[in-house]
């Protein structure tokens, strides 16, 4: 870090803020003094040695003092400090300041890396000691641990995607109140944590096994591109290339606070990027699929099957987290009936792109298994057992995979009409009640009356499984009428 | 110095801005009068950069402030009805916030100045949170006016002032505005605006009711008169009915009201008559319309 970050003005703020005697030296007591427990418990642990079949005592204190930094790390930097990146934005909005935030002469890029780093500021203080005692005791590991530095460096650049993405979830969570009370941001502290415990957990598992084993975990090689890579630097790779992504979402998140518009390439550029990821390697995926040598064909429709997965999912998640303020559909319609290409960049609603980029990778699926050589399905062991149940038939697959958007379509149709309604503050609540009604309490029904052919209506379920697009287009199209209609009243906003 | 044209801001169900245009010339403090939910916090945001109106203009200094809205964060200040400080900073470090923020070269300097101008020195190195709503609010306009903007937008700044304070704001903005700087002032006190604004300009139901420099007297135009009698006379209504200068007659008893369109000494010459009619006059004079009549009869009129 340069001296000119720390004349970022969020960053000196922070400073003075949170960087009192009393915290500057509690911060490392309390370290040092849990790392001091782990020590002791671990100076005199018993290995199984198989040479002498006895156990031996032997010192893995380092050991235990390092796995608990990581711990800490995870806790402090990870943990904590997605929660104080959320709270330095939704506080400054809660206690009215962050008008003056919106008013600074800094650089969205400054801003970025202000609010990045200024609100985590006290946390990378404690991550800082944990990583300095890490680096201490290295050399007294007693574990071969080989790409030390790479899983050290994926754990800072984790906490920095963390950190981004609390804050891009809290500025999303304040564009959506819409300026009506203050801003709660639990929920959204949980998804990221959520999100990211499953990258960090493969670490400390890791680093567990090898400190049972006495020997470095396993570290398999996966093909990237055709390349040979370690799943560790493959990881890592990968967590800075999201890292990237974050950090620029943050920064555009930033430009739209200084009232700067956006435009929606980055977020195509961002899908494009995960479908290349995703098609090409994924860490699991491809060990799997070079195991079970089914050929490229059939492994480009499973990866295709796992982008549908990954991309139905980020969807569901974008309608959800971005603003469906009725004020930028209108401005995003007014833009499609002037054809004003700027415009219509502008305000085109990123989950409605995900929608179509999901489309049009079913679509891909669905022209690959009807023209390519995929092979049988039901050899595809984690498809098999679902097969099993309903008879495999050349049009099951295509018939279930052309639901899913169509069923994604009059889900995100009854959000939107729902948050049509000029007091939608409870539309969510009630969209997750249809969702629950329409998804599981009436196909239970269903089955509970012994009418389990009819469950197809509402799920891509039972012997009419291939059937089930055509039940959710008429609910499509009855739910756009009316979604239609509403839009059109809404419209007519009287000038008077 | 701000030009509007066309303005439009549209919340979920509502149109709070309905097309307005208007201009404020460099140099003027303008009172932005108008009933509760008249859109005039939503008109300072729009003029702020804080708030994207639904479509319209806006040219400040000749800057499109739409397509450059950082640019417009620096000629302008805006300090809202909340002030918005950083409780756990001190006045001082609130400032040098504010001021690093805005990128101020010398910033101690200018810090130094600012709490001078202020009368702040008193409070210098206390925590924001200690202070009373008067002197939150001259920290407020502080860090508004701190990076030296050419436009200050103030949105209620007296409310919930005690009369001491807003002595010290009419004063602050007549020095402000001495210095060059031109001022859009919100409130519902129309007599303090009254005490420094030049302009005024009133909105009602999201749209500009009415924009006019306030003291504006056109030589020979029609003035409106009071007549005062120390007892109701019968003669007065008939020299003032038929006086070819007397319009819009009320009044009844002891007092008339009446427009009267001749100059000074067309006055002083009614005068002499009414006393030679033998008039109990106890005066006659301009009737001074203040801000709140100018307001309520633009209000009511429209």
């Amino acid at each position: 870090m340069n001296t000119s970050l720390f004349k970022n003005p969020e960053i000196r703020r922070n400073m003075w803020l949170d960087f009192s005697l009393q915290r500057i030296v509690a911060m490392p007591l309390v370290i040092v003094l849990i790392l001091f427990i782990a020590y002791w418990n671990g100076k005199d642990s018993s290995v199984y040695n198989p040479e002498t079949q006895s156990f031996d005592i032997v010192n893995k204190g380092f050991d235990y003092v390092f796995l608990g930094a990581i711990l800490l790390f995870f806790a402090i930097v990870i943990a904590w400090g997605s929660k104080n990146a959320s709270d330095g934005i939704v506080e400054e909005y809660n206690n009215r300041t962050w008008d003056w935030q919106r008013s600074h002469n800094l650089s969205p890029w400054e801003m970025t890396l202000g609010k990045l780093l200024g609100t985590t500021l006290y946390n990378w203080y404690g991550g800082a000691i944990c990583l300095g005692i890490m680096l201490f005791s290295w050399p007294f590991l007693t574990g071969n641990q080989t790409e030390l530095v790479f899983k050290l460096l994926t754990l800072i650049i984790t906490a920095i995607a963390c950190h981004s993405l609390s804050l891009i979830l809290a500025l999303l969570a304040i564009r959506k109140s819409e300026g009506r009370g203050k801003v709660r941001n639990g929920f959204y502290i949980l998804v990221v944590l959520y999100g990211f415990s499953s990258i960090i957990s493969p670490f400390i598992t890791g680093f567990q096994e090898s400190l049972q084993s006495n020997q470095d975990a396993l570290l398999p090689q996966i093909n990237w591109f055709g390349i040979s890579i370690s799943l560790g630097l493959y990881q890592f790779i990968s967590i800075c290339i999201f890292a990237s992504w974050a950090l620029f979402a943050l920064f555009r998140n930033f430009r739209t606070e200084y009232q700067y518009l956006n435009g929606s390439f980055a977020w195509i550029g961002f899908l494009a990027y995960l479908i290349i990821n995703q098609v090409s390697t994924n860490a699991e995926w491809s060990i799997l699929l070079e195991k079970m040598n089914f050929g490229f064909t059939t492994n480009l429709f499973i990866s295709l099957l796992y982008l549908i997965y990954i991309l139905g999912f980020q969807a569901y998640g974008v309608i959800l987290l971005e603003p469906k303020n009725f004020i930028a559909w209108k401005k995003f319609y007014q833009a499609l009936q002037e054809r004003n290409w700027k415009g219509i960049n502008h305000h085109f609603p990123l989950w409605l792109l995900t929608f179509l980029t999901f489309s049009l990778v079913v679509l891909a699926a669905i022209v690959l298994w009807m023209v390519g050589d995929v092979v049988d399905i039901g050899k595809i062991s984690f498809l098999s057992s679902a097969i099993k149940e309903f008879g495999f038939s050349d049009l099951f697959i295509p018939g279930i995979l052309l639901a899913l958007p169509l069923f994604m379509a009059r889900d995100f149709s009854i959000l939107l009409y729902l948050h049509a309604a000029p007091r939608h503050k409870r539309a969510l609540g009630a969209t997750i009640l249809y969702l629950v009604v329409l998804y599981l309490i009436l196909p239970f029904l269903l089955f509970t009356v012994d009418a389990k052919s009819l469950i197809f209506l509402f799920l891509p379920f039972g012997s009419f499984a291939s059937f089930s697009w055509l039940s959710a287009l008429l609910q499509v199209g009855l739910i756009l009428f009316f979604l239609y209609a509403k839009f059109n009243k809404r419209l007519q906003v009287k000038a008077d | 110095m701000v030009k509007v044209e066309s303005l439009i801001f549209e919340y979920p169900g509502f149109r709070a801005l309905k097309n307005i245009s208007f201009e404020l010339e460099t140099g003027s403090v303008t009172a932005l009068v108008g009933p509760n939910g008249a859109g005039k916090t939503t008109l300072l945001r729009c003029l702020a950069s804080l708030s994207e109106p639904f479509s319209g203009q806006i040219h400040i200094n000749g800057i499109d402030i739409l397509e450059n809205p950082q640019v417009n964060h620096r000629q302008t200040g805006y300090l809202s009805d909340t002030f918005g400080l950083y409780e756990g900073l001190t006045v001082r470090q609130n400032l040098e916030f504010i001021g690093s923020a805005q990128k101020i070269d010398k910033i101690d300097a200018r810090v130094n100045e600012v709490i001078g101008l202020l009368s702040l020195e008193e409070y210098a190195d206390k925590d924001a949170k200690v202070l009373s709503r008067g002197w939150r609010q001259r920290l407020g306009v502080a860090m508004a006016m701190l990076h030296q903007p050419s436009f200050l937008i103030l949105d209620e700044p007296a409310s919930g002032l005690d009369p001491e304070a807003r002595i010290h704001l009419s004063w602050l903005i007549k020095s402000l505005n001495q210095q060059g700087i031109t001022l859009l002032v919100s409130s519902h006190i129309l007599a303090e605006l009254e005490d420094y604004s030049t302009h005024l300009l009133v909105m009602q139901n999201g749209k500009i009711i009415d924009n006019k420099k306030l003291g504006e007297k056109l030589p020979n135009a029609t003035r409106k008169l009071i007549l005062k009698l120390s007892a109701a006379f019968e003669a007065t209504v008939e020299v003032l009915f038929h006086h070819p200068l007397v319009a819009g007659l009320t009044g009844s008893g002891e007092e008339y009201h009446f427009q009267f369109s001749g100059d000074i000494e067309e006055q002083r010459k009614l005068l002499k008559e009414l006393v030679i009619r033998d008039v109990p006059v106890l005066s006659l004079e301009e009737e001074k319309t203040n801000l709140q009549d100018e307001y309520l009869r633009t209000v009511r009129g429209k």
